[in-house]
């Protein structure tokens, strides 16, 4: 079965349409209007809600909403459950999470939170609102910031759907107390992010283009830009070959492990190279942006990566690469 | 024109806004016959004049390229049946909302 990506989203735009929703959306009351709603502590661990009574003939859906969670992830779980109620082919009863973990399975069960995610994402944060939002302003900080104030969602739920509408080469970390509580990416980035609950290190994507911050509560919310490509000319004299042995000569690396090393940076580099020409934008200046991103990522590459003729050796590799 | 059927398919209908649709027809002066100005089949438009609930089941069958009269009988073979992560999960919670009254 195709994971049907768009119906769920129109499903919300019609629903907002005809009941003239517009943020901050009172949800709640939407949910009324099609279900009985119950708030209860749900004794099992990882269901966020459950939708009983699904398009059964003669009888009015009942959701039960988890009551323990936190007031942020009720209101998503409520806008999830009248995805449910409104899509039409998702019936009977429906247990909830709201973070499927193995959507990749691609089976009904997750094909359906996945539609009912989507559906929650665009009423809570409509794609239109969210668009001119982003044209008002290139701080996406600062767009996150107004995003969980103004739709009233949480920083996690705002992260994703505003990543989801941002071009490649945008990457996030919301830090709390000093740690990454989570990060992510946009589609087709390929820099890694830092790991949630590792420290927050400031300078992780220190070779961005630029660096937003704002503050929600006792969160900062950092929003970085990647270069997508990086327009380099090498004045050093010497070829790429000749270039990478002084590079690991100077880093330090045993006699006995540089061939290996240097199997592994080519390797990066290939990925970079690769992955721009699936993109379609094998260039120069695309495969040096790439090789950043790639390389800054490693701590076994940290030493190559910082070392003063890095950028004359990718921008030889890149250029070579892409002739 | 797209009929009903496709509109509400693709997201851009409700299925509660049928009703506007056959207010539609009546004010219109269409020359095809209802059922097929909704974009059903005579015989689901018959299922659905009996039964109006079973509209989702008419909207599935034309999701899934299947028949609506099966879904509904399979459905209701089964109407309680959970979708839930795992079996367990679902019949732990099946058994937790007996127990809260919610279960009917």
């Amino acid at each position: 079965m195709e994971l049907a990506l768009a119906a769920p989203v129109r499903f919300a735009q019609r629903l907002s349409e005809k009941y003239e929703l517009t943020p901050r959306v009172d949800v709640r009351s939407m949910l009324e209007h099609y279900a009985e709603v119950v708030d209860a502590e749900i004794p099992i661990p990882g269901v966020d809600g459950v939708c009983l009574n699904l398009k059964v003939p003669g009888k009015r859906p009942r959701v039960v909403i988890n009551s323990a969670n936190p007031p942020l992830r009720r209101r998503f779980t409520e806008a999830h459950e009248l995805g449910h109620i409104v899509i039409p082919w998702h019936r009977g009863t429906i247990v909830d999470h709201l973070d499927p973990e193995h959507v990749e399975a691609k089976d009904e069960y997750w094909l359906f939170e996945e539609e009912a995610n989507q559906f929650a994402a665009e009423l809570l944060m409509p794609s239109n609102w969210l668009a001119s939002l982003l044209a008002s302003t290139r701080d996406l900080s600062r767009c996150h910031e107004n995003l969980c104030r103004e739709c009233d969602v949480s920083a996690l739920a705002a992260s994703r759907r505003l990543s989801s509408q941002l071009p490649p080469n945008v990457v996030f970390v919301c830090e709390k107390g000093g740690e990454v509580e989570f990060s992510g990416r946009t589609p087709k980035t390929l820099a890694n992010v830092p790991d949630w609950g590792s420290v927050f290190e400031p300078r992780v994507f220190h070779y961005a283009t630029n660096h937003y911050v704002s503050a929600v509560g006792t969160r900062r919310l950092h929003w970085w830009t990647l270069p997508d490509k990086v327009t380099a000319v090498s004045t050093d004299p010497r070829p790429w070959r000749e270039i990478l042995d002084a590079m690991v000569a100077d880093i330090g690396v045993p006699a006995d492990d540089r061939k290996r090393f240097k199997m592994s940076v080519n390797g990066v580099l290939s990925g970079a190279n690769s992955a721009m020409r699936q993109q379609g934008t094998h260039t120069t200046g695309a495969v040096t942006a790439a090789c950043l991103q790639r390389f800054h990522d490693r701590n076994d590459l940290a030493g190559i990566a910082n070392h003063p003729s890095f950028m004359d050796f990718v921008v030889k590799r890149a250029t070579e690469l892409t002739q | 024109m797209s009929s009903f059927v496709e509109l509400c398919l693709r997201g851009d209908r409700l299925p509660e806004e049928i009703d506007d649709y056959v207010d539609a027809w009546h004010e219109g002066k269409s020359d095809v016959s209802l059922h097929k100005f909704l974009g059903m089949t005579r015989s689901e438009y018959n299922l659905w004049v009996v039964d109006p609930d079973v509209l989702p089941f008419i909207l599935d069958a034309h999701r899934t390229g299947t028949d609506a009269a099966d879904l509904i009988e399979e459905f209701n073979a089964l109407p309680m049946a959970a979708r839930a992560e795992s079996s367990g999960k679902a019949l732990q919670l099946a058994r937790w909302l007996k127990d809260q009254g919610l279960w009917n």
